[in-house]
C-alpha cells in the first residue's frame, strides 16, 4: 500500500517537472508562477525537499538557461548528471546512512533519504554541447547556453 | 571539507550584506543522533554561504546561523525554492561538553559532534573480587 502511494507520488512529479521545459517556450513556466508557492511548509524549513523531491529554479536570459537544484550532501560520484537527445537527466540518491558500528539512537530524523531522479526536457534552443554544471555546497548550477543563431545580434549599420 | 572551531562567545556576526537584499531566514532539516557518548547533529543547508556560517554556544544554547544575501540577476521564471539563510537554536543539556564540540561543512551539509562531558559519562567501576 505504501509502495503504491510512493510510486503515485512519483508519477505526479514526473508529470509536473516535464512540463517545465514542455514545448520549448517559456509560457509553461510563467504559467506556473501564477500559482502560489505550495512547496514550503509551516516552518519554511524543507525548503522545496518534501518526499525527496529535487527542487529546481529556472531562469533564461538571451544568452541561455539557468538551472539550480538544491542537492545538499552528494558525493560528486554519486550524482549523476546526463543528456540524452534534448532530455537532462538528474540523479543519485541524498542521505546514506551513518556508518557506525555502536548501536545508533536516532532523537531527530528529517532529512529524507533514497534515490532522486529528475528529468527535464530542453528547449531546442539549447547547445547542447556546451552544456555545463558546477556543484558547490549541496547546490547544483547548470549552464545551458542557447546555440548561437538564437542569441540576437546587434549590427551597426552605417548610414552614408 | 571545512573545519571550524566553535565559539564559546562569538564575536557579532556579519549580517550586513554587501549587494542584494538580505532574503530571511528558514530552520534547517536536521538529524539528532547519538552513538555511544557522542551525539551527532547533521543540518542540510543547500546553498549555504560558509563564510557567513556561525556556530555557537553561550548559555546553554547551540545556535547556528548563516545568513544569505540574494544575488543581483534576475528572478527565476520557473521557481521551486526560494533560497534563504538557516538558522536553528537548540538547547544543550550540560551534559555536552561546549568546548569539545567540533564541526564540518561539506556539500551544504553541517556536522556538528557533541561529546558529552567527562563527568556525564556512564562510568563502568571495576569490582576487585577477592
Amino acid at each position: 500500500m505504501l509502495r503504491q502511494n510512493l510510486l503515485q507520488e512519483m508519477g505526479q512529479i514526473q508529470r509536473q517537472f516535464n512540463q517545465i521545459f514542455y514545448g520549448g517556450g517559456l509560457a509553461p513556466m510563467l504559467a506556473r508562477l501564477t500559482a502560489p508557492d505550495t512547496h514550503e511548509d509551516a516552518c519554511g524549513g524543507n525548503q522545496g525537499r518534501s518526499q525527496g523531491r529535487v527542487a529546481v529554479n529556472l531562469r533564461e536570459d538571451a544568452k541561455g538557461y539557468y538551472l539550480e537544484a538544491l542537492l545538499p550532501g552528494i558525493e560528486m560520484e554519486q550524482l549523476k548528471l546526463e543528456l540524452t537527445e534534448n532530455v537532462l537527466s538528474l540523479s543519485g540518491a541524498f542521505n546514506a546512512e551513518p556508518l557506525l558500528d555502536e548501536e545508533i539512537a536516532w532523537h531527530r530524523r528529517e532529512r529524507p533519504s533514497g534515490q532522486f531522479q529528475r528529468k527535464i526536457e530542453l528547449p531546442e534552443d539549447v547547445d547542447v554541447e556546451k552544456v555545463s554544471a558546477d556543484y558547490h555546497q549541496g547546490l547544483l548550477r547548470v549552464t545551458l547556453p542557447k546555440v548561437p543563431a538564437a542569441v540576437p545580434k546587434k549590427i551597426a549599420v552605417q548610414i552614408r | 571539507m571545512r573545519k571550524q572551531e566553535i565559539q564559546a562567545k562569538p564575536e557579532a556576526i556579519d549580517n550586513q550584506c554587501a549587494a542584494g537584499a538580505e532574503t530571511g531566514y528558514v530552520r534547517p532539516l536536521v538529524d539528532i543522533y547519538e552513538a555511544g557518548d557522542v551525539m551527532t547533529l547533521v543540518a542540510e543547508m543547500p546553498g549555504l554561504d560558509e563564510a557567513k556560517l556561525q556556530v555557537s554556544v553561550e548559555q546553554g544554547i547551540l545556535s547556528i546561523e548563516a545568513p544569505f544575501c540574494s544575488a543581483d540577476e534576475a528572478p527565476p521564471q520557473h521557481r521551486e525554492f526560494v533560497r534563504r539563510g538557516y538558522r536553528c537554536k537548540f538547547h544543550l543539556p550540560e551534559v555536552f561538553d561546549a568546548q569539545g564540540i567540533s564541526a564540518t561543512v561539506k556539500e551544504g551539509i553541517l556536522s556538528l559532534r557533541l561529546p558529552k562531558a567527562q563527568a556525564a559519562q556512564a562510568r563502568s567501576i571495576e569490582v576487585t573480587v577477592h
